[in-house]
C-alpha cells in the first residue's frame, strides 16, 4: 500500500479574503421605526456570521491568509 | 571359500543398494528444492538459472531481486506510515486552530449583541444616532466610514 497526500485546493479567487465595506456613519441621526431597526440588526448579524464562516473556511485551506476582521 | 566370496559380494551389494537408495533420495530432495527455487524466482520476476555465458551463480540475480522487493515493501510501509501520521497531525492542528477562531468569533458576536440590545433599548421616539449606528456597525463587524 502506498499512501500519497492529495491536496485539494480551491481556486485562488475562492480563497481571496472578503473585504469589509465601510459601515454606517456614526455622526448622523435618523428616524428608524422598530421594524426597520430589527431588519437592519438581522442583516448585520447575518453578514458577520457569513463573513466569519468564510474566513474560517479560507483559513482552513491557507492558514494565516486572513486576519480576523477587526471589530 | 566360495561361501565367503558370496557373502562378501552380498555385503557389497547391500551397501551399494543402500548408497544408491540414499543417493536417489538426495536427488529427489534436490529436485524438489530446485523446483521450489525456480517457481519462487519466477514469482519474483527473475529466472533461477542464470543466462548462458553469464558468470552469475544460479539464484544470485533472483536473490538480489527478492532482497530488493523486501526492501521496497519495508520502505513503502514506513513512508506510508509517515504520510498518514503527517496527515493526522495536520488535521488535528487545523481543527484546533479553527475551534479557536470559531470561539473568538462567537465571543465577538455575543459582545456585539449585548451592545446592540442596550443601544436599541435606549432609542426614544425612533430617533437613532451615533450610539445606535456604532452598535450596528459592531454587530456587522464593520468600521464607520472615515470622514
Amino acid at each position: 500500500m502506498v499512501a500519497v497526500k492529495v491536496e485539494s485546493t480551491p481556486p485562488a479567487d475562492a480563497l481571496a479574503c472578503p473585504v469589509a465595506p465601510a459601515g454606517f456613519p456614526v455622526d448622523q441621526v435618523a428616524e428608524l421605526p422598530a421594524e426597520v431597526r430589527e431588519a437592519a440588526i438581522r442583516l448585520a448579524r447575518a453578514y458577520v456570521a457569513a463573513r466569519a464562516q468564510l474566513v474560517r473556511l479560507i483559513d482552513w485551506h491557507s492558514p494565516g491568509a486572513c486576519e480576523p476582521p477587526a471589530s | 571359500m566360495f561361501e565367503r566370496q558370496f557373502l562378501t559380494l552380498l555385503g557389497v551389494s547391500v551397501a551399494a543398494a543402500g548408497l544408491f537408495a540414499w543417493g536417489a533420495a538426495g536427488h529427489h530432495q534436490r529436485d524438489r528444492l530446485q523446483t521450489w527455487a525456480t517457481t519462487r524466482c519466477a514469482a519474483a520476476g527473475e529466472a533461477y538459472a542464470p543466462p548462458a555465458k553469464s558468470k552469475d551463480k544460479p539464484g544470485q540475480v533472483c536473490a538480489g531481486r527478492i532482497d530488493q522487493l523486501v526492501k521496497f515493501e519495508r520502505d513503502t510501509n514506513s513512508q506510508t506510515a509517515g504520510v498518514l501520521l503527517d496527515a493526522l497531525n495536520d488535521q488535528t492542528r487545523k481543527t484546533n486552530t479553527d475551534a479557536a477562531k470559531a470561539r473568538t468569533a462567537a465571543e465577538a458576536a455575543a459582545a456585539a449583541t449585548k451592545r446592540m440590545e442596550a443601544a436599541n433599548a435606549a432609542v426614544k421616539d425612533d430617533q437613532v444616532g451615533g450610539a445606535w449606528f456604532g452598535a450596528l456597525n459592531q454587530s456587522a463587524g464593520l468600521r464607520a466610514p472615515e470622514r
